[in-house]
């Protein structure tokens, strides 16, 4: 399928989706071509060929989800792949006693659902709107044709599986190795790296307590007491679920992150 | 290490790779070298470059590592076919784990990196399964790292048990094919032997599974 490249121009600068929320209009712009997409230089698509861009515009179908929507549910199987636009999102797995574990974060760029689709195995972990987020829904098939005929492609999703091959073994070997305390440091720097932090200095997620909990892999009840011992200690501010990390040294020593 | 570069069979790649078996098997006989090791000999080390990819044709080799003096954690096992440091390989220059022979005896084929790459981009179901084994054990670890969010050890052994048995499969009946001791267990869930002794007493008496002389035996 040849890609029409006027097609794209005419195109362009329509922004797909607009959307209304209670405090304001937000128009989204998630472009119609992927070529143009503000994440296209650090997404997994990132190789792919004009033409292969041109067929992933016109196949891929954006949406947007509200703050604590489900992305995919776990148990089920995937159709395709969602490439998160902006946002961002969790990944968790229902653990005993009905809890759960996130597994990891994901935002702008990232790809989720892929390891159902390249499995065939129903998904392993619900994935769930943490703020409001756009991403765009890629099938399965088109999915396939890309690993299948480029193979920077394929390369790219392998080292995307070693990524979080490695991510899982850090986190069980944390879970069993680590005091909660200092899997609650660790979660901290993690949540810092990961989300970055607002002009204010806090980090730039706003995650309950619970789900902080839930990362850690502890109970509520412990990781408010630890949080509020990092607070006493003048390591963290915590203002409602904003967090500031005040003295990132000393949450570096107590997580025992020396590398 | 006894070296028996006669030793590939092609019943066993076409076994493992199903479509492109022929080619694999030729292309492993003429680029890697064949090995036969015993249990508790080391493939690598934590640490060390990452420079060989090995593939297992026969045996089961663990994953695991250890920092500082806190209690070795077992990441996960490799059965037949699976491929272990490959992360190493395509992520990191060096290994950030140990791989230890498992089983009494391993069959196994080393390949060097770039050995490796040039198959891999070549064979392209043999890339597929790759991601699907990696897919696979991220989830699996995943699925264990769900069950250790408790404080029940039954709960993680639960949890660990159902991992082996769906990676090693188990036979008529009922046991796991894989020998582990509660040692091992303990490495994999993060608890002290003691605690993994009394639990799976517990679970024994609970009709939830039998274990005798290295092997896990479900109802």
């Amino acid at each position: 399928m040849r890609y029409d490249r006027s097609q794209l121009f005419k195109s362009a600068f329509v922004y797909l989706i607009t959307t209304q929320s209670p405090n304001k209009t937000m128009k989204e712009v998630v472009p119609v071509s992927c070529s143009l997409c503000n994440k296209s230089s650090i997404s997994s698509f990132k190789d792919l060929s004009e033409e292969e861009i041109g067929k992933l515009s016109q196949s891929k179908t954006c949406s947007f989800f509200k703050k604590g929507q489900i992305l995919m549910h776990e148990g089920a199987r995937a159709a395709g792949v969602f490439c998160i636009h902006s946002g961002k999102t969790k990944l968790y797995r229902m653990g005993t006693e009905g809890r759960e574990q996130i597994i990891r974060f994901a935002q702008g760029g990232e790809l989720v659902g892929y390891r159902s689709v390249l499995s065939g195995e129903p998904l392993s972990a619900s994935i769930e709107a943490l703020s409001d987020t756009h991403a765009c829904f890629i099938p399965k098939a088109l999915f396939f044709d890309f690993i299948q005929t480029n193979p920077k492609f394929s390369l790219e999703m392998m080292r995307l599986a070693c990524h979080e091959l490695g991510e899982a073994g850090k986190l069980i070997t944390n879970l069993a190795q680590k005091s909660v305390r200092e899997r609650v440091a660790e979660v901290l720097m993690i949540l810092k790296d990961t989300f970055g932090e607002t002009e204010e200095g806090y980090i730039d997620v706003s995650l309950t307590r619970e789900e902080i909990a839930s990362m850690v892999g502890t109970v509520t009840e412990t990781a408010i007491r630890i949080l509020s011992e990092f607070k006493e200690s003048g390591i963290v501010i915590l203002k409602g679920r904003k967090i500031q990390i005040v003295q990132p040294k000393e949450l570096l020593r107590i997580a025992q992150i020396f590398d | 290490m006894n070296s028996k570069p006669t030793d590939y069979k092609l019943e066993l790649f076409e076994k493992l790779f199903g479509e492109e078996a022929q080619e694999l098997y030729h292309d492993f006989r003429s680029k890697s070298r064949y090995y036969l090791k015993s249990e508790g000999e080391v493939l690598f080390q934590e640490g060390t470059s990452s420079n060989f990819v090995f593939l297992i044709l026969d045996g089961s080799v663990r994953l695991q590592v250890k920092k500082g003096n806190s209690e070795e954690v077992i990441l996960q096992f490799f059965g037949e076919g699976d491929l272990a440091g490959i992360m190493d390989v395509i992520q990191y220059q060096v290994y950030r784990s140990n791989a230890i022979v498992h089983s009494a005896t391993a069959e196994l084929c080393v390949i060097d990196k770039q050995n490796f790459f040039k198959i891999l981009s070549k064979r392209h179901h043999f890339a597929l399964k790759l991601i699907h084994q990696m897919d696979k054990d991220t989830a699996d670890i995943e699925s264990r790292a769900a069950f250790m969010n408790t404080q029940k050890v039954t709960n993680r052994i639960s949890g660990a048990i159902q991992v082996l048995e769906k990676k090693f499969g188990k036979n008529a009946e009922g046991e796991i094919n894989i020998e582990i001791s509660p040692s091992h267990i303990a490495k994999m869930v993060g608890a002290t032997r003691t605690s993994v002794y009394r639990s799976m007493k517990k679970l024994q008496e609970l009709g939830e599974l039998r274990f005798e002389q290295h092997k896990i035996i479900l109802p």
